[in-house]
């Protein structure tokens, strides 16, 4: 896990938020509620979709596979 | 794990954990299939049920036709499920049209579900978090530290008889009309959308074949559907042997492991049920389209777990509280006998 990625991406709901609105929200996502479990660095996510821009919209829903 | 959450990171995971992530990849084609296999079909059997009813066969013969009917009814709401988590098809708006029209035919609104769905997904196997998106469960001592209305009404809507025949029916039919209290008020208007949806949807069968031979159509096929659906989810998170801890324990890979079954039904009933019956894959890794578990089960022995049977399901049936000091499901008899000793 890259321990520095800015942004993580909701395994559960598709959603990209901030590292640091995680934590402050008790390290579970922003807008589901999923624990860190399911957080994934935006770095993973836009290997496996390269056309995804380096930086993501935040609060935005990003699909794992395709098109945003 | 623990340690990897107070760190404020997502925790390492095991290489076959990571590998399954191959399997989350949805497939238009393969989804678009199956889709039409399902969904034909049913409006097929639809047609001659109301075919039946309209030209006077006896009820029986329109009865005959509710199970196959219900299974493919199942099967299109396991399609919903996948959308929800964005499995179902690449894009998040057709998986959007998909739950909501599938919704709409099983009087579910599917965004709120969604939010509900996402959400149990966060907290399964959670003592700390239960109370959306799951079957209702306290453990012995909050049974035995409540008010006697408070475990009365517990002890009734825990009964197999009101959890398995009206309960199904009350939460489909009435309390899915309204929004849930504890979802964010941006989920509201898409319930209200849906209540309208399913209203024009009631009121055309009503213009077109009538009210009445819509709902005896209909409404047997629901409350099979609703109550198999229940039924489901129940064997799902509450069987024998279930994990549940409470926030501070709380592990994911074991949540996944063994707050999760793998409800092994027979291959026709499999196939009705879109392989839900794989949950505990479900829960690791819940991008999985229902069309790849199968294969992602059979590609991951760490995942083959002693499976729930059709038979070891009914032990589930008096699974009523869960007991915390002997980390396991227990009836209300035995707690109470427990309790005497």
């Amino acid at each position: 896990m890259d321990e520095n990625t800015e942004y993580y991406w909701c395994e559960l709901c598709g959603h990209v938020y901030r590292r640091t609105t995680w934590e402050a929200n008790g390290n579970r996502c922003p807008n589901c509620g999923a624990d860190l479990q399911y957080a994934h660095p935006w770095e993973e996510i836009r290997a496996l979709n390269p056309r995804y821009p380096a930086t993501p919209v935040v609060g935005r829903e990003y699909t794992m596979y395709g098109g945003a | 794990m623990p340690d990897a959450k107070n760190a404020g990171h997502p925790p390492d995971r095991p290489a076959w954990f990571r590998d399954l992530a191959q399997y989350e990849r949805p497939d238009t084609r393969v989804a678009l299939r199956q889709m039409l296999l399902t969904v034909i079909p049913m409006l097929g059997l639809l047609a001659l049920m109301l075919y039946t009813v309209l030209h006077g066969f006896p009820y029986w013969s329109t009865l005959l036709l509710v199970l196959p009917t219900t299974a493919l009814l199942i099967r299109s709401f396991i399609f919903l499920h996948d959308a929800s988590h964005g499995s179902y098809f690449p894009s998040p708006r057709a998986n959007a049209v998909l739950g909501f029209l599938v919704g709409v035919l099983i009087l579910t609104p599917y965004h709120e579900w969604r939010w509900a769905h996402l959400y149990h997904h966060a907290t399964f196997a959670n003592l700390d978090r239960r109370g959306v998106g799951d079957i209702k469960l306290i453990t012995v001592a909050e049974y035995q530290a409540a008010p006697w209305p408070r475990r009365l009404s517990y002890w009734i809507y825990r009964h197999p008889l009101v959890l398995f025949t009206v309960g199904p029916t009350i939460l489909f039919a009435v309390i899915q009309r309204l929004p849930i209290r504890s979802a964010p008020a941006s989920e509201h208007p898409a319930v209200w959308l849906s209540n309208a949806a399913m209203l024009a949807m009631v009121t055309g069968a009503d213009l077109t074949v009538g009210l009445r031979a819509f709902l005896l159509v209909m409404a047997p096929i629901w409350v099979i559907a609703w109550t198999t659906g229940v039924w489901l989810f129940y064997v799902q998170h509450q069987f024998q042997g279930v994990y549940w801890a409470r926030q501070e324990e709380w592990d994911f890979l074991r949540a996944a492991l063994e707050g999760s079954s793998h409800y092994k039904l027979p291959r026709l009933l499999q196939w009705c049920t879109g392989n839900i019956g794989l949950h505990h894959l479900h829960h690791m890794r819940p991008r999985i389209p229902n069309y790849r578990l199968q294969e992602a089960y059979d590609a991951t022995p760490a995942i083959h777990v002693p499976p729930v049977t059709l038979r070891t399901s009914l032990d589930a049936l008096w699974s009523n509280l869960y007991d915390e000091e002997a980390h396991r499901m227990v009836s209300f008899h035995e707690a109470a006998r427990a309790r005497g000793q």
